[in-house]
């Protein structure tokens, strides 16, 4: 235990060394721009380096000329259209179009901005940092010689992807679009459904490579100002070089790193974020990926659609106790045939009995490991389908079918029963939104115990389960809320879904600031025949 | 930082030991479906040594009865495999079954416990602690009696069910049909043996050659004495009887001679449902029973050309219906009483409205049963026609 204690001691140490000489975090430079044009060029290409795509222009302009300056843009980040119509034609051209007097009143880089370049963003910067950080985003840099300010001129213009539907959130009913990789439309397509001057979105830069622009979006007089503090803090914690994905931030940000369920929902649809906004949750956008986080999430999200809310209640409460019973199908079946089957055979009933046993008769592996190692080849399908270019994919299911749905058995190295259970098993999967990655693990651990204990096992492993869920929290609200802690009026919208104007409130447990969402008495009826 | 390191070796430690305490204590009861072999029937009979039973076990051969074109077993072969051993007692001769069979025997599918008559008679009571005390054997297993050898009523080679012993599972099953044999598992024979009065029954199943060959039929009960010994039997018109005055009777047809036709003309009447109450009373230190037998019956066959809808006519056929229950009810009465046998229970009624006066009439019972007054009460209705009223002619 002593040289426990002093290895970690050690690593402690060696941890604070490494943390003083930061080596993860680039330079930063906090210099201000010089007055000499050549000097600041110098220093950019020092720290932009010789790329190609690092585009410097240097004009000239206004009267004998006045001014001498350079642009400073990297090709591909801008629209070029920009920078030729509205910032180099105005320079160099429009500039003549003034009168005499008007062109003497441009006085150094504020009037040029003001009178000059006909973008809607440009904004004066005086440091070297900024101009590379700018620069690196899309904005065109206008430097000119003699002043130590320029200009930072947003002329962002990268190849971005249409709006469209989503792959991972097809609709039949609600609206098609989703979200881009470019955190502007994002937010835009957001906008566009809560026209609300409540919906408060606060920039952030995350990742000290990639500056990853990030927004946090909420309705400033329904969200709980002590979850959006919260979110905030959490998100300047993240020190990291690199923000690829929202997956990095979930992971960096979330309750339980170590638990098989996710406590950050994420989607690809701003109906869908509006939704939650709604709710009194908070969206984290991000530059860069599609996929926007929600929080606080609680388990009975992974059940509920947009689409319940679209279509009348009664399917849609079907539709959610289905995607219950398959969350629970999809967990437990292979579990319950190997308890079954290897422990408890006194549970079948004897005709089932006998035709399992007689399709068991002569397979040489056991019946825990024929699940097992059926549902790991139904997930190597699926992984499969999934990361294979598409031609491949009928070859994928042929060999799917054929080998293992039909020889194997034929074979007699797996018995039919097992094919059968793991066939449902994976059909149940499909209809899982949200907690896929959850069911998968803990099938395999409940399988395994089931095998190893039989139905006590499952008893143990779902206890296990229960108790974890219960001690799980997502951003201060209990995960499992509203089933436990229970609120009644929530559970309007959990196993079922009342209709819409049953649901007055907010859900309690956000402690939105304004629980109330519609008025009263919203239940339509026919006008009285008398009026 | 230092606490949470340890924590988390300790949370890991506890975790593993966790993990180790499931799967070190896991496993030991675990049986693999192609290791065990189903029981589905035991016949017991007389051993040929002195003192000793005679087990036979029937095991489903699973790979016999999978449907065709699933492969495995071919279709010739028989569904069933019985093993026979001696043992000086019950749970000795079955674990020299197990000598026999190369998988393990699974007692929990058991269907049927088939006595031999032979058997029966000599007393059963020391053959049914193993199947109630076992952890496997279940107490639903039904109890049959059988004329000849257990062991040949298990050989049969039935037709539809190919396994004997779950043939003889769906014929006590399907005794609602006719109501001419009691279906009474273990469970109810143990009942029936704690009780201070009724005794306990079983079915009688026969085996009948048709020369050909040879099946199973249900017909009757056997009726044992307070010591368990089979002390003689009840036909299938007496079991009905006694089934009315239980309450048990849950199907069946009663034959009745057609009023206003005669000549032979028959109806049958069709039991829909009934229920019975045993009512006991004590005048001046003697007991009476009064039996209420409430019936209700469609009318399933008539072949005389009157209507049935005349209120005349339909209210005797109800009569003769009547008429006819408390006849078979007589009968089996009768039986009993010959039998000294109490096999309604009037003795448990006795006790349960009489506590007191039941301490004084419990050691004489076997002396007051066959003089025990019996009234029976019927009140049976005709309730339906069928799909038409008059008959086609």
């Amino acid at each position: 235990m002593i040289k426990y204690i002093n290895r970690t001691l050690k690593s402690m140490q060696l941890r604070k060394m490494i943390e003083d000489q930061s080596g993860h975090q680039p330079d930063t430079n906090q210099q201000r721009i010089n007055r000499d044009l050549d000097k600041n060029l110098l220093i950019l290409q020092k720290i932009l380096g010789q790329s190609p795509d690092i585009v410097t222009r240097r004009i000239s302009f206004g009267q004998s000329p006045q001014y001498h300056g350079a642009l400073l843009f990297i090709d591909g980040m801008v629209d070029k259209t920009v920078i030729n119509q509205s910032i180099i034609k105005p320079l160099m051209y429009d500039i003549h179009l003034l009168s005499q007097e008007s062109q003497l009143v441009i006085h150094g880089i504020k009037d040029i901005e003001n009178v000059l370049i006909s973008v809607e963003d440009v904004q004066v910067i005086g440091v070297i940092e900024d101009i590379v950080k700018s620069c690196l985003y899309g904005s065109t840099i206008l430097l000119l010689d003699g002043y130590d300010e320029a200009l930072d001129i947003s002329t962002k213009g990268w190849p971005a992807r249409q709006v469209q539907e989503p792959p991972t959130e097809t609709a039949i009913r609600g609206p098609r679009e989703g979200f881009v990789e470019t955190l502007r439309i994002n937010t835009a397509l957001l906008r566009r459904r809560l026209l609300d001057p409540d919906l408060t979105i606060e920039p952030m830069v995350l990742g000290t490579r990639t500056r990853t622009h990030i927004a946090v979006a909420y309705l400033k007089s329904i969200a709980n100002p002590q979850l959006v503090q919260e979110v905030k803090e959490r998100l300047q914690g993240i020190d990291n070089d690199a923000i690829l994905e929202s997956g990095y931030i979930e992971q960096f940000i979330e309750d339980a790193p170590l638990s098989p369920f996710s406590t950050i929902n994420n989607t690809e649809k701003p109906n869908k974020v509006a939704a939650k906004l709604l709710e009194g949750r908070v969206a984290i956008m991000m530059d860069g990926s599609p996929f926007v986080l929600t929080v606080p999430m609680l388990f009975i999200e992974g059940f509920q659609a947009s689409e319940d809310y679209y279509s009348r209640p009664f399917l849609s409460s079907f539709i959610r106790m289905l995607r219950f019973g398959a969350f629970l199908f999809s967990l437990l079946t292979p579990a319950i045939y190997v308890a079954l089957s290897t422990f408890h055979q006194e549970l079948i009933p004897t005709k089932l009995l006998i035709t399992m046993a007689a399709a068991s008769e002569g397979t040489p592996f056991p019946a825990v490991m024929e699940a097992i190692l059926m549902v790991l080849i139904f997930e190597g399908l699926r992984e499969g389908s999934v990361r294979l270019p598409q031609k491949v994919g009928p070859a994928l299911s042929i060999v799917g079918a054929l080998i293992i749905g039909d020889s194997v058995v034929r074979a007699g190295i797996i018995s039919s029963p097992v094919v059968i259970v793991v066939a449902a098993t994976a059909i149940s999967t499909f209809m899982i939104l949200v907690h896929q990655e959850s069911s998968t693990l803990l099938r395999f651990v409940l399988t395994i115990l089931a095998g190893v204990l039989g139905a006590f096992g499952i008893i143990i492993g779902l206890l296990g389960i229960l108790i974890h869920l219960c001690s799980l929290r997502s951003f201060g609200t209990p995960y499992l809320s509203p089933i436990t802690p229970v609120t009644l009026r929530d559970l309007k919208d959990t196993f079922i879904r009342a209709p819409l104007w049953m649901m007055g409130e907010r859900p309690r447990l956000l402690a939105t600031l304004n629980p109330r969402r519609q008025g009263w008495d919203l239940k339509p009826s026919p006008p009285d025949k008398q009026s | 930082m230092l606490t949470n390191h340890i924590n988390y070796r300790l949370t890991t430690l506890i975790i593993f030991l966790l993990v180790l305490v499931v799967i070190c204590s896991g496993c030991w009861d675990r049986r693999e479906l192609d290791t065990i072999s189903f029981v589905a029937g035991i016949g017991l009979d007389s051993g040929t040594q002195k003192d000793c039973i005679r087990v036979t076990t029937q095991i489903i051969d699973v790979s016999a009865v999978v449907p065709p074109g699933q492969g495995g077993g071919g279709g010739s072969a028989s569904p069933f495999w019985n093993i026979t051993a001696e043992g000086q007692t019950l749970f000795s001769a079955t674990r020299e079954c197990s000598d026999i069979s190369p998988r393990r025997l699974f007692y929990a599918h058991n269907q049927v416990l088939v006595f031999s008559e032979e058997l029966a008679r000599e007393g059963i009571a020391d053959y049914l602690d193993f199947f109630i005390r076992d952890v496997e054997p279940r107490t639903t297993v039904w109890m049959v009696v059988t004329p000849g050898k257990a062991s040949e009523l298990l050989q049969v080679k039935t037709r539809l069910s190919k396994v004997p012993a779950l043939n003889l599972n769906q014929l006590i099953r399907d005794r609602s049909a006719t109501s001419h044999t009691p279906g009474i598992n273990l469970q109810q024979f143990s009942q029936r043996i704690l009780s201070p009065a009724t005794v306990p029954i079983a079915s009688w199943v026969t085996l009948v050659d048709d020369g050909d060959s040879k099946r199973l039929m249900t017909s009757g009960t056997a009726v044992f004495d307070k010591n368990t010994k089979m002390i003689g039997r009840l036909g299938p018109v007496e079991t009905r009887g006694m089934m009315w005055i239980i309450g048990e009777v849950q199907g069946g047809i009663m034959v009745i001679e057609s009023p206003e036709c005669g000549d032979g003309k028959k109806a049958s009447m069709e039991i829909l449902k009934a229920s019975s109450k045993i009512e006991p009373q004590i005048k001046d230190g003697k007991v009476k029973i009064r039996v209420k037998i409430k019936e209700s019956s469609s009318l399933g066959e008539d072949t005389c050309a009157e209507d049935p809808l005349n209120p005349e006519i339909w209210a005797e056929l109800q009569q003769r219906n009547t008429r006819m229950i408390y006849e078979e009810a007589m009968l089996a009465v009768k039986k009993a009483r010959e039998l000294n046998a109490d096999v309604f229970g009037f003795g448990d009624a006795v006790h349960k409205k009489y506590p007191q006066e039941w301490k004084t009439l419990e050691p004489q019972w076997e002396e007051i049963f066959p003089d025990l007054e019996v009234e029976i009460q019927v009140e049976s209705r005709l309730v339906r026609t069928g799909m038409i009223l008059k008959p086609i002619q």
